[in-house]
């Protein structure tokens, strides 16, 4: 029944092999964006040890040259490598994608984790207060936020997190919503448990799957959004190396020297592509109803 | 008398990566007119499954094999959910244990009845309306008239499920398969509904499957029963045989284990668990937790039949007290 | 010290739940007592308040009046009945085996947990154990179960470690809300076997919610019963079981189905259904539906009147015993 000449470590192994080929075939997709975005990650990390050239060395004679060996990605108006330029732009991208999101959790999160434990006023009080943030179009408050700070890219992260919090605060505070009915939370109660452990300890745990998920999903629209800031101005500002810059200031060249906003541009399509299927492909794991989690 | 609805070999498996779990093992029942037949057993015996196989409502990644008679024809277990939809409505019905998710909530009540009588019956839409009313009133709901128009969740859970009994008997089913219709309903409203379903079995000569746990409804309300354990069918016959004279361990442990006014004082409970589906059983299933157990129950034990068709799978069963010795064995 | 024995007093206790406008009268005016050491069940249908009474008596849930003391130690103040002074002396077990763990919390860690607590109610020498193993042993499981997870174990076992958990308060009082409804049968056997080992040697107080009224009759020495809210009847558990004075005790009698096929007709399945949940008829809330109801019960609500040694019953029209409910 058994092979003949399989340890038992053998076969564990070998049913570890199966188990992941049976999870690679069933979520295609989801495994298409992580390696995606792991090599943009990994390129991220080594950029110094991958580009050929150095992102910011000025070249004049060389400026405007197509893509070619020497130059994969051509070259922009001030003779820049653009490859080079565009793997560090993917260090700021997932920088700004991680910092933004970060602080829309850090504030969020708690918000909806005592709206929904608490119910009652404090959820009024504190849901009101985001609605507030919610009122405000979707691009007006950065613009507003940054025009008061100043223009660049720290203020446009700031910015981007304060408009984003919101969501991750309703959300938040609808999973723990139904996570209070559970009885092990009636019973940490009868224990005489703070309602502040209770909150870290039991609410928490069971009902963050969403936030993250969702994060998970935001990730490519900051990227996006950030890069669009920069695009209108009030982002990043040169000598920053910023996707969305770089397609900005090559607006009035590009027509006829197309390869100085197609690359960035892929790359910020690639990038959010890669978060997305990734964000859904979580979901799809997550989703209690596949029996899917730990 | 032969039986309605036959239901022989039936056996439900579902395939998973690395083995196979089987939930339903080698089923043989049968359904007669104007009987109800009680199918017990405990979570995760089948007792669910079998009849869902039987209806044709499981899903794709089942192997079902098998053979089900019913009125003229033969079907193949495997073939019945292509095939399902001709025999549910038609002639045979199911309703099942949570009345509050049974029902559409944005339909009238009423509303419901009538759409699936349409689909079976050939009437006109006054007709129909008329028969929908008659029928609330059959299962004993007040002022049908008013309550045609109401919606679900301005009934109680009891009238919804005598509601849902409504929309199984409005196409006339021969067969009414019932999966724990009263688990989840306070003890008078589940009186009330067992009376029920004992005054429309005599009165249409339904042939009824009552899927519970609770030995004390069946005691109650059946005519046969069938208990089942770890898929398989341990013990079936006639209700007063198998619940006052038990031959099976298993059916007799499980009596002790019910609580009863004036009558226990101890509790009996069974050691051990239910053995897992998804490893190959060897011989009797119930072996590890059974006090008769000897070397030969390493064999699977067939399915033995008395005269009065009493049928037990054990190898030390209590026969003391059936009544004739048992004939022959039913080769599967 | 005072030597007041450890008793459950509740007196008057009520709640009413309020949407918008509508009232729904849970509980009202409910008087009992739960002696040292005694097993009280509270039996009743969706709707009677039993559920509510156990968060009242748990604090889980504010009273509107009433008071509650267990021992000297008074939980619900009279004067201000909607502060409930928690004491890990009552402790809970909950009806719905599966959410009542933390699912992302080990064994160890949901035991721990009520370990740290008794640590600060209580001082060392009262303390059995800081082991959460210990307390899994007193309930038939032991320390390999400790690194596990809730979802690695089946029914029967989740409820006896939510029983560990509880005994690690090292409570004086159990409160337990319908332990064995969502578990088949013969576990159901093995949880009311280890709860009556577990009365009998901790001296345990229980107070035992029940629909079922074969499992008080096993486990409970008195019971109580309720009906929209109200206690209509509470006596020893042979007396109430076999000699029911009110008529809705009757007709849960008549109603369970009985393991004995030649007892059938003992199976009388009431006529009508309830309808109307808000009790605000001030007559016997059972008069709509009660077959000896006359005028008298429609107008006011029957007192708590002995009938017998230690049997209690509001009702006007107490069942006799020549079988006069039919």
């Amino acid at each position: 029944m058994t092979n003949p000449g399989l340890t038992q470590s053998g076969l564990l192994s070998a049913r570890r092999r199966a188990i992941t080929w049976h999870f690679i075939i069933n979520n295609k997709l989801f495994v298409l964006g992580a390696t995606l975005f792991f090599t943009i990650l990994f390129a991220a990390i080594f950029a110094p040890a991958i580009v050929p050239y150095d992102p910011s060395a000025i070249n004049f004679p060389d400026k405007l040259v197509g893509p070619s060996l020497a130059h994969l990605m051509g070259t922009d108006d001030l003779g820049r490598d653009i490859f080079s330029r565009v793997v560090y732009g993917a260090r700021t991208s997932l920088i700004v994608g991680c910092t933004v999101l970060a602080l829309a959790m850090l504030v969020g999160v708690p918000i909806g984790l005592a709206a929904g434990y608490f119910g009652g006023k404090i959820d009024q009080v504190l849901m009101r207060v985001t609605d507030i943030f919610l009122a405000f179009p979707p691009m007006l408050l950065p613009i507003a936020i940054t025009a008061a700070l100043g223009a660049s890219l720290m203020n446009a992260m700031i910015a981007l997190a304060i408009s984003w919090f919101p969501w991750y605060a309703r959300i938040m505070r609808s999973s723990v919503m139904s996570v209070r009915n559970n009885l092990f939370i009636s019973a940490a109660q009868t224990m005489g448990i703070s309602n502040l452990k209770i909150m870290f300890r039991h609410a928490l745990p069971n009902s963050w799957t969403p936030s993250l998920v969702q994060g998970s999903m935001d990730f490519g629209y900051t990227i996006l959004a950030a890069a669009s800031l920069s695009f209108i101005g009030i982002g990043a500002k040169p000598p920053a190396i910023e996707w969305g810059l770089m397609v900005a200031l090559s607006r009035s060249k590009f027509l006829d020297y197309w390869w100085t906003a197609a690359f960035p541009g892929l790359a910020i399509f690639v990038t959010v592509l890669a978060v997305n299927l990734v964000g859904d492909g979580l979901r799809d794991i997550l989703d209690p109803k596949r029996g899917g989690g730990e | 008398m032969s039986p309605i609805l036959r239901i022989e070999n039936l056996s439900v498996s579902f395939p998973k990566l690395f083995n196979t779990i089987k939930a339903v093992r080698d089923v043989d029942l049968d359904l007669h007119e104007g009987q109800i037949t009680g199918l017990v057993g405990e979570s995760g015996s089948g007792k669910s499954m079998t009849a869902s196989a039987a209806m044709g409502l499981i899903t794709s990644q089942a192997e079902v094999s098998g053979k089900i008679y019913w009125q003229d024809s033969t079907w193949n277990a495997r073939d019945m959910a292509k095939s399902g939809r001709k025999i549910r409505g038609a002639g045979a019905a199911m309703i099942f244990q949570n009345p509050l998710t049974a029902l559409n909530p944005f339909f009238s009540v009423g509303q419901q009845i009538f759409d699936v009588a349409r689909q079976h019956r050939n009437m006109t839409v006054a007709e129909l309306e008329k028969e929908v009313k008659d029928c609330l009133a059959q299962v004993h709901l007040p002022q049908p008239e008013k309550l045609y128009k109401k919606y679900p969740h301005e009934l109680s859970g009891g009238q919804i499920q005598r509601v849902v009994i409504a929309m199984a008997l409005i196409c006339q089913p021969r067969v009414l398969i019932a999966d724990e219709p009263t688990t989840a309903l306070d003890v008078t409203v589940q009186a009330q509904i067992l009376a029920l379903v004992r005054e429309l079995t005599d009165e249409k000569q339904l042939s009824v499957l009552l899927i519970t746990h609770d030995l004390s409804v069946v005691a109650t309300v059946c005519d046969h029963v069938s208990v089942m354990y770890a898929g398989q069918i341990v013990e079936q016959g006639e209700v007063r045989q198998v619940i006052k004279y038990p031959v099976h361990p298993y059916t007799q442990k499980l009596l002790a284990t019910v609580p009863e006014i004036g009558i226990s004082t101890e509790l009996e409970h069974i050691p051990g668990q239910v053995p897992d589906l998804g490893k190959p059983i060897i011989g009797c299933a119930f072996q590890e937790r059974c006090e008769k157990r000897t070397d030969n129950c390493q064999q699977p034990p067939e399915l033995i039949s008395s005269e009065q068709g009493h049928q037990y799978r054990c190898f030390h069963p209590t026969t003391d007290n059936l009544i004739t010795k048992p004939m022959k064995a039913v080769s599967l | 010290m005072s030597i007041t024995s450890l008793q459950l007093n509740a007196r008057g206790l009520s709640k009413t739940y309020w949407i918008g406008k509508e009232a729904t009268k849970a509980v009202q005016q409910v008087d009992f007592e739960i002696k040292e050491g005694e097993c009280l069940a509270l039996v009743g249908e969706s709707g009677c308040g039993k559920s509510t009474l156990a968060k009242l008596l748990l604090g889980l849930e504010t009273a509107d009046t009433g008071s509650l003391s267990f021992g000297d130690q008074l939980l619900i103040d009279p004067s201000s009945p909607g502060q409930y002074l928690r004491s890990t002396d009552v402790a809970m077990v909950f009806q719905d085996p599966y959410s009542s763990l933390n699912p992302k919390m080990r064994i160890r860690a949901i035991i721990g947990e009520a370990i740290e607590q008794v640590k600060l109610h209580r001082t060392a020498d009262e303390i059995m154990s800081v082991d959460p193993v210990f307390f899994l042993e007193q309930v038939g499981m032991s320390e390999i179960h400790l690194n596990r997870f809730p979802h690695e174990f089946s029914g029967g076992q989740r409820q006896r470690i939510a029983i560990a958990r509880s005994l690690a308060l090292h409570p004086k009082l159990l409160v337990l809300d319908e332990p064995t409804a969502a578990l088949d049968v013969s576990v159901q056997a093995q949880i009311l076997n280890l709860l009556k080992e577990l009365q009998a040697k901790l001296n345990l107080s229980m107070l035992f919610i029940s629909h079922d009224l074969g499992t008080v009759h096993f486990i409970a020495d008195r019971v109580m019963v309720m009906y929209l809210g109200h206690l209509v009847e509470l006596g020893p558990v042979d007396l109430v079981l076999k000699q029911p004075v009110h008529q809705y005790t009757q007709v849960l009698l008549d109603s369970m189905p009985k393991l004995d096929p030649d007892q059938r007709n003992h199976f009388k399945p009431i006529q009508l259904e309830i309808t109307d949940v808000s009790g605000s008829s001030n007559g016997c809330a059972f008069a709509p539906r009660c077959p000896k109801a006359d005028f008298d019960c429609r107008q006011a609500h029957p007192l708590m009147t002995q009938h017998n040694n230690h049997q209690f019953a509001a009702c006007r029209h107490p069942v006799t015993l020549s079988g006069d409910s039919q």
